[in-house]
């Protein structure tokens, strides 16, 4: 590619990323946005002199606990084996404080999950977003869909299989397992079809592209957001 | 243009050529380079990290840090008459007098304390992992905060009051973790589930670390990747076999998905740290939590079941006194439950001996684990789990069973003056040599600005409130209104420090003599000086001063930090007042 043709590229680019970083969008431990924000927002009251204006720099919203996690990846890829259980009791079901919901301590399979005390039973049904939550979020959707199997119980879900074409259809159906109530943007669309076209040039199966859609889908926050 | 618009729009350029090698890499390279911008200018807040013990039940701190008696000329008045004969249940050692065991108060300045009076404990030796080590070397880095209260009782109202000293603001935690930009941000172990009181004006909750046996363990367990082996690999060789792909589709949807909802950027904040942890792979956490984990315990045991402390055990007859009626109440009970009945004629060197100091160890070794490895700025641990503080056994029971694992509990309403003094002696011998240990591990080593670990770091001992300690030497009651706390800090090297004043009298009958009652501190209006006042000092030794401390209108700071040396107001310099 002649650097001529380059160009317009890399303004693309460069103005996309610009433009994102401008907006509320953390990065790695928190964001320098949010420190300008804060500081722009520091601003007297007169009413009250000294009082620091509150700084709503972010803001959590309700997202689902344990068990609503839990259902979404169980109505997913379960398919008759205990693998996914297991699973779901190893990285979600035990993490009570981090997802929300606590253990039951009259439940002799959920005891282990109190780690020898009560403490976790008090653990509160709705939590917030945390990293160590999201560690164990990810951890549960890559030993998940890393599994053999998990791409046809999935597209099973959606009267596909993983031989079926990567259309707009097909990914939108996808899609839908984990987002219930949104359709993905064509953006979104975009960016799968162009992942699956990568993947293809690649050499990689059919089956392999889906389960890169799944993951990728798996990973993003937006699903645990009611 | 809206940005959502404007992502669906401008950025059909950057994804049309993102099949591109090159381009895909100079993208990522522009995004890592936000990614270390971002943490280079959040990395160098002001905060010192904080570390809070928090010791729920409130345990007696009379040997160790709820100071009574700091300047020769303060005022102190014994409970019942100065009788020496007496106990005393605020002992600070024990001692053998006319063939009858007794615990008094007796307080003594050490060659590091700078002339003010310590209780004799700190004159202890301890053993650390590479060194003897006096417990006197921490005071110079040292302050207490006593005299403050609270005018209603209650475990878990007053442990709120400790935390978050005033209602609607960040507790202290939380506002440290608001000024933090590290990984982690804030870390609780264990589940502090109804005793915490954790807010953030950024409303950054605390990762919590439930296994309080292996907490680095919880931690890293989902950042070990899956091999072949468990035949759940296939995502993570799709991820390391077409890298550039799959990190593009990643970063693409990270920037899109629900970009315009308010909730996403907190989301996005935590996924964007996990994914950081996972490249770690949590490689050699645990080896070093192990070595760590023997370590602490090998050091708590140690100043634990020192059979030779100054000031506690020796030439002191601690057998059981047959006068004494052990069914009951009494200088020689000891609380278990309910009170356990000793034996007559047994030696109480048997807690001493076989005392455990319940996830002291642990915690110790979890706050080293993310301090060394700048993990987290705001970190809450609970020693002991709920209010456990020391198993026991073979303790002879009057019945002559010996149980096994007698648990003394942090709130020790049964414990006599001289069991207690015996075994809260024993505790904070091992407590205090934890933090020196810690101390040291942090003073070889620097942060990633910088700064010297142990200068940059605060660590609060806080409880409920303070033991309200009967006149009768029966025992201990509620002290919320004669709260203290201390903390402990490279950031200053002149201390110790004590703020707040305290009564010489006690509060009424039952709870007589200087048992720290609170008392007012000039220029400030609450009587007694509040939680806020406490919380205040606080922040300002944190490095959270100005704007940043959250207590600032309601209670003025008195102490204030610079180049090493920490300077207090006259008004709050800690007295005993008549």
């Amino acid at each position: 590619m002649k650097s001529r043709s380059l160009l317009p590229l890399l303004f693309g680019v460069i103005t996309l990323s610009s433009f994102q970083n401008c907006a509320q969008n953390g990065f790695a431990t928190g964001s320098d946005e949010v420190l300008s924000f804060t500081e722009s927002s520091s601003q007297s009251d007169t009413n009250h002199p000294g009082e620091p204006v509150p700084k709503f720099d972010s803001f959590q919203e309700p997202i689902i606990n344990k068990l609503y996690i839990s259902e979404v990846m169980r109505s997913i890829f379960k398919s008759g084996d205990g693998g996914v259980e297991y699973l779901l009791d190893r990285w979600v079901m035990s993490n009570g404080p981090n997802f929300g919901v606590g253990c039951d301590l009259y439940s002799s399979s959920s005891n282990a999950y109190c780690y020898g005390g009560p403490s976790n039973a008090n653990a509160a049904t709705r939590t917030n977003a945390t990293v160590m939550r999201e560690l164990y979020r990810l951890k549960i959707c890559n030993t998940i869909i890393g599994a053999g199997g998990s791409v046809a119980s999935a597209m099973t879900k959606v009267g596909l299989t993983p031989a079926s074409a990567v259309t707009p259809e097909n990914l939108t159906k996808v899609y839908n397992l984990f987002y219930r109530t949104q359709d993905p943007s064509s953006f979104e669309i975009e960016t799968f079809t162009q992942l699956t076209t990568s993947l293809e040039s690649e050499g990689v199966n059919r089956t392999e592209q889906w389960r890169a859609v799944l993951i990728t889908i798996c990973e993003t926050t937006g699903w645990q957001q009611f | 243009m809206k940005r959502r618009d404007f992502l669906k729009y401008g950025a059909g350029a950057g994804a049309a050529m993102a099949a591109s090698p090159f381009v895909a890499h100079f993208y990522q390279a522009l995004l890592d380079g936000v990614i270390s911008k971002a943490y280079a200018v959040e990395a160098g807040s002001n905060a010192r990290r904080y570390v809070s013990f928090n010791f729920i039940g409130a345990p007696s701190r009379f040997t160790f840090d709820h100071w009574l008696k700091t300047n020769a000329n303060d005022p102190f008045t014994y409970q019942k008459d100065n009788d020496a004969n007496r106990t005393q249940q605020v002992a600070t050692t024990l001692q053998t007098s006319g063939g009858m065991t007794n615990a008094v108060y007796r307080v003594e300045a050490t060659p590091s304390s700078r002339g003010v009076l310590v209780p004799i404990l700190w004159q202890n030796t301890v053993q650390l992992s590479s060194r003897t080590a006096r417990l006197d070397e921490l005071l110079p880095n040292m302050a207490v905060i006593r005299g403050y209260g609270h005018t209603a009782d209650g475990h878990t109202g007053n442990n709120t009051l400790q935390q978050a000293p005033i209602a609607g603001k960040p507790s202290i935690a939380g506002a440290v973790a608001d000024a933090s930009r590290r990984r982690l941000e804030a870390v609780q172990c264990p589940n502090a589930s109804g005793w915490s009181a954790y807010a953030s004006d950024r409303k950054i909750s605390p990762n919590v670390l439930a296994n309080y046996m292996d907490p680095v363990s919880e931690l890293t367990a989902p950042m070990r990747p899956e091999g072949p082996a468990t035949g759940r690999h296939l995502t993570q060789e799709l991820k390391d076999n077409h890298k550039t792909a799959m990190e593009l589709a990643r970063d693409r949807l990270k920037m899109h998905i629900n970009s315009d909802r308010t909730g996403t950027e907190a989301l996005r904040r935590a996924r964007d740290n996990a994914e950081e942890l996972m490249k770690t792979a949590g490689e050699n956490a645990i080896d070093a939590w192990n070595e760590s984990v023997v370590r602490y315990e090998t050091i708590v045991m140690q100043a634990f079941r020192d059979q030779n402390a100054i000031g506690f055990t020796q030439n002191v007859n601690l057998t059981v006194d047959a006068r004494t009626n052990v069914d009951d109440s009494s200088p020689w009970s000891i609380q278990s439950g309910g009170i356990a009945s000793l034996q007559e004629g047994q030696n109480l060197l048997q807690i001493v001996r076989t005392g455990v100091p319940f996830i002291v160890a642990e915690m110790f070794a979890l706050v080293e684990f993310l301090l060394l490895n700048n993990l987290a700025s705001s970190i809450e641990v609970q020693p002991g789990v709920g209010t456990n503080t020391i198993n026991i056994n073979g303790l002879t029971m009057r019945d002559g069973t010996t149980p096994t694992n007698i648990n003394i509990p942090h709130d020790m309403h049964a414990s006599g003056a001289i069991t207690t003094a015996l075994h809260t002696g024993a505790y904070w011998r091992g407590v205090g040599a934890c933090i020196l240990e810690l101390r040291d591990r942090l003073m070889a080593s620097n942060d990633e600005n910088g700064n010297n670990q142990w200068e940059n770091t605060v660590l609060q001992l806080m409880s409920d409130f303070g033991r309200a300690p009967r006149s009768s030497g029966t025992g201990s009651d509620h002290g919320f209104y004669m709260m203290a706390t201390s903390l402990f800090t490279g950031a200053f090297t002149n201390g110790p420090h004590v703020m707040g004043n305290v009564r010489a009298s006690g509060k009424d009958a039952g709870y007589e003599g200087t048992v720290g009652y609170h008392a007012p501190v000039p220029g400030y209006t609450n009587d007694p000086a509040a939680p806020s006042f406490m919380g205040s000092q606080v922040m300002h030794i944190v490095g959270l001063t100005g704007e940043a401390n959250p207590y600032k209108n309601f209670v003025a700071a008195g102490i204030n930090i610079h180049a090493g040396v920490a300077t207090l107001d006259d008004a709050i310099k800690g007295k005993v007042v008549a």
